[in-house]
């Protein structure tokens, strides 16, 4: 409730009956009748008789939330925030809020949080830029370089490049050392007992450069040769190197950047599009011929110790001997992350025609890897290595068990068809422990195989917490169905009445356990040929599920799927929810019924809904809102859809499901004697139910239906009561959507929820 | 001393309030004063903090009177906020910075951290536009200075990482 409006509502119990009292006018009475007391006073407080009338009819609700009071002040307006409480504020705040929001909002807010954002870009070449980031130096740690041009500016583009007198006027401000340094280098100098070359102690900072922790170099491409010599000397303190490139049009040297930057913890390079990115080694090694050098033979060749503890490399092509000499020389190694690579081996076979030859150099490449990271690097945690289009089987995920018995954190790639599965069961053991796990399958092809593995692979990881799988591609006839009943036609004419119910109890059974273990297939005639461990289950087990990552296919139904959770009660527990959906249906149909087509549609679609209906001329056709099957989610707090269309129509009003309730309590006027007698009656007809149930199925179902008693109660609940961000992401979505009015509306719904609707063509 | 003794303060509007010795320690300037020139039985100007706010300040004090980490609150800034002191939070903004600046002068650092983080959910996962729309904040930057600041904090930052 804004601040200018009468009244606002404060929660809480004896507390506010005072702060009632107290409104904008106090008396000097009233001060002295709360404070002049004991302390108990604050706990419990037990009013004069005198003064009842001031909160006569709160004392009536007592202990409910219904307590109105003024506001402590009256202002006018909402009062500014002074600049001190901003800078106390800006103090519980991230880096990327103080940066992304606060820092945008206005210029005391932009004075202020710059004052504690510790990154600083540069990435203009304009007069002034310079002397604003070195007057922001002494409080950042790190520095963000962008490289030959940033696309969002396609048109005028902004960048820096190692060939302006910018970059080299930047280049020499940072690194050249400062004058107290100076006179400390000179003083050292004159020691000569400390340094007899004369040289400055590496570890002592003395230009600018050296207070960088993270640097951080984005951009189309960067050359590393070209920008590598202007700082090279001055890198000795930074602890993180992050680089992210669409593409990469010259080699990275490795182990000269390792050189380059001796303290380096953490190196990660990500190449976005093109995957003709090298890694290469930067020195000698390059030139050596690889099939001479015998494995055997490499930890002797490589004698230098880099300490190196986290490697990430995504997209870029190297050759086997880099990785395998950066797992000699990084014996603190501790993640070992590499994703999407091409790797040339040491026969130069790649690309060879025989698959099966292909497959057994891939199993010989991975096994030495993993066999050389378990013997160097003791440390390591987390242990991924993913080629290119490239499957993960049962022995990648094998070998990593064994050298590295800990790992929870797993990384699947489901590509080409293979062993129908087999290797995955398999490997059931495996699964069973792996707690985060990532799943990329996705090659613009769908076919049945890749989505059912990937289905079987959530039957078989009951620990599961998080979910990474936007890449991964699911189809909704992947997912258990159940079987229709089983008609019993047969009938024992001349068998005795016991036998016949014998045999008709036998079928049942033999049913009921179809029913619950039969093979994956969606198609119910496979019922018949149960082929698989009867142990093995047939539905998601993920019931701890924190963070779900999934695309469905194009040609899945997302009713289907959201039917599939709120059948099994899957992720009552999950808390992100990012999912990837052919079409996200909640609006209205385009067709509008009082047009002649539409009225034909309308009528037409609502014959074949029921033939019961009669269509309601002038009534829109609207979607069923397939996120309503969605409810049970109570811990939901992110809620990310990326749809392919969103067709029809979308008004704010399509959300008011999401409008927040209020709680409300049962309150029972039965007298206490008639409720133990009513409880009674519930406890003795639940006894005689189980008493007359012959088959497991009746209790079951009486179980059940309670469970639906209490799922309908929670209906009156708010939906996701947690939730606190809504986003769509579409490529096809109305532009009204768009609007910040819309959104207004959707905050007026369900105020405290962020809402965010975006056609994913704008984003780039 | 007794730790049951009183001490009476007096807000800015000239009102009283006798509060327990142990709840007036939970103020360090209220403590460094008491300390320094002993209870002399006269009441204690609070020029800086109105009536209302003190009976604020006074209420959480209260509140947390017997908690034994009071003074030593942790500095974690992802610490979570207790259930009492939310609802102790859901006043109108004006009161809220009130309640910072009282707790500032009075030199109550949990309260402090209380409110200020209160503030910071405000601002949380908010959009500058959001941000100014819930602060009642105009935004005086010309475009251009918008844009450029936009551009300095990465906008393709994000889509890239």
């Amino acid at each position: 409730m804004p601040y200018s409006s009468p009244y606002f509502r404060l929660r809480g119990r004896s507390n506010n009956n005072q702060l009632n009292i107290l409104n904008s006018q106090p008396l000097q009475s009233d001060y002295n009748r709360i404070y002049s007391r004991d302390s108990k006073i604050y706990a419990n407080c037990d009013y004069d008789s005198d003064n009842q009338d001031h909160c006569e009819s709160e004392e009536d609700l007592d202990g409910y939330e219904r307590m109105i009071v003024q506001p402590l002040f009256d202002s006018p307006a909402l009062p500014e925030l002074p600049v001190e409480i901003l800078e106390l504020v800006c103090t519980h705040l991230s880096q990327t809020t103080l940066r992304h929001s606060v820092n945008q909002v206005c210029k005391k807010w932009h004075e202020v949080s710059n004052r504690f954002l510790r990154r600083a870009g540069i990435w203009k070449p304009v007069k002034g830029a310079q002397e604003l980031l070195l007057k922001k130096w002494p409080r950042i740690n790190t520095l963000e370089l962008w490289f030959n041009g940033d696309h969002d500016f396609g048109r005028n583009p902004f960048y820096v490049t190692t060939k302006t007198a910018f970059w080299d006027a930047f280049v020499t401000a940072i690194t050249e050392s400062s004058i107290a340094d100076k006179q400390g280098e000179a003083q050292r100098n004159d020691n000569s007992h400390i340094s007899n070359d004369g040289d400055s102690h590496p570890m002592a900072p003395s230009c600018l450069l050296h207070t960088i922790r993270h640097l951080e170099v984005r951009g189309l491409y960067m050359n590393y040769s070209e920008v590598a010599p202007d700082l090279r000397g001055h890198l000795q303190f930074i602890k993180s190197l992050t680089i992210t490139t669409l593409w990469d049009s010259d080699s990275t040297p490795l182990f000269t950047i390792l050189a380059d930057f001796p303290t380096l913890k953490s190196f990660n390079f990500n190449v976005q599009y093109r995957k003709e990115a090298r890694l290469t080694h930067g020195d000698d090694e390059d030139d050596i011929d690889e099939a001479v050098v015998a494995v055997d033979d490499l930890s002797n060749m490589f004698l230098e110790r880099y300490q190196l503890q986290q490697f990430f490399i995504h997209g870029m092509r190297t050759h086997l001997r880099v990785l395998q000499r950066l797992l000699i020389t990084c014996p603190d190694l501790r993640v070992f992350h590499v994703k999407n690579l091409n790797v040339d081996t040491t026969s130069g076979q790649e690309g060879s025609d025989d698959d099966e030859e292909e497959e057994e150099e891939h199993r010989v490449l991975c096994q030495r890897l993993i066999d050389l990271a378990a013997k160097y690097c003791p440390k390591l945690e987390r242990y991924i290595f993913r080629q290119f289009n490239r499957n993960t089987d049962e022995d990648d995920l094998r070998g990593i068990s064994r050298n590295i018995p800990d790992q929870r954190m797993y990384s699947m790639g489901l590509y080409s068809i293979s062993s129908h599965g087999q290797d995955i069961l398999a490997v059931r053991d495996l699964f069973a422990k792996i707690t985060i796990l990532e799943i990329e399958s996705s090659t613009g092809v769908w076919d049945t195989d890749r989505s059912d593995r990937l289905n079987m692979i959530l039957c078989l990881t009951p620990n599961l917490l998080h979910l990474l799988g936007s890449d991964a591609d699911l189809h909704t006839s992947s997912l258990w169905k159940l079987p229709p009943p089983v008609v019993l036609t047969k009938k024992l004419v001349f068998a005795t009445v016991g036998d016949r119910k014998r045999y008709e109890r036998k079928e049942r059974r033999w049913a009921r356990q179809q029913t619950l273990t039969g093979p994956r297939s969606s198609d119910p005639t496979a019922v018949d040929t149960p082929t698989f461990d009867s142990s093995i289950p047939v539905t998601w087990q993920l019931y701890n599920l924190k963070t779900l990552e999934l695309h469905l296919t194009i040609y899945s139904r997302v009713v289907d799927f959201t039917d599939y959770i709120s059948r099994y009660r899957l992720f009552r527990n999950l808390v992100i929810f990012n999912l990837g959906i052919p079409a996200l249906k909640v609006g209205q149909r385009m067709t509008f019924a009082n047009t002649r087509a539409g009225a034909a549609a309308a009528a037409a679609a609502a014959a074949a809904a029921s033939s019961d209906d009669e269509p309601q001329p002038g009534q829109p056709l609207r979607y069923p809102n397939e996120l309503l099957a969605l409810r049970p989610l109570r811990c939901l707090e992110e809620c990310i859809l990326h749809a392919n269309d969103v067709p029809g129509m979308i008004v704010a009003t399509n959300f008011n499901f999401l409008k927040r309730r209020k709680d409300f309590q049962t309150i029972s006027f039965l007298p206490a004697g008639k409720n133990r007698k009513r409880r009674e009656t519930r406890k003795n007809k639940k006894s005689v139910l189980k008493m007359t149930a012959t088959y497991d199925d009746e209790v079951d179902k009486d179980d059940e239906s309670e469970e639906e008693e209490k799922e309908e109660g929670k209906k009156n609940e708010t939906f996701w009561p947690k939730l606190t961000t809504f986003c769509v992401f579409s490529l096809g979505i109305s532009p009204s959507t768009e609007t910040s009015k819309f959104k207004e509306r959707l905050e007026r719904i369900r105020p405290g929820v962020i809402f965010r609707f975006q056609s994913r063509s704008s984003l780039f | 001393m007794s730790a049951h003794s009183q001490i009476l303060l007096t807000s800015s509007e000239g009102t009283e309030f006798i509060i327990d010795r142990d709840i007036a320690d939970k103020s360090m300037l209220l403590k460094c004063m008491l300390e320094d020139i002993g209870e002399i039985g006269q009441a204690v100007p609070l020029p800086n903090v109105s009536g209302p706010i003190l009976t604020k300040v006074i209420e959480y004090c209260t509140h947390h009177r017997d908690d034994p980490n009071f003074l030593s609150a942790n500095d974690d800034v992802a610490a979570e906020i207790d259930e009492w002191d939310l609802e102790y939070c859901k006043v109108d903004q004006g009161t809220l910075y009130e309640l910072i600046l009282a707790a500032n002068y009075l030199d109550i650092k949990p309260l402090m951290d209380l409110t200020c983080k209160t503030v910071a959910n405000m601002i949380k996962a908010k959009s500058p536009e959001e941000i100014r729309k819930t602060f009642n904040i105009t935004n005086d930057f010309t475009p251009e200075e918008e844009d450029q600041v936009r551009r300095e904090n990465g906008k393709g930052s994000r889509r890239l990482s």
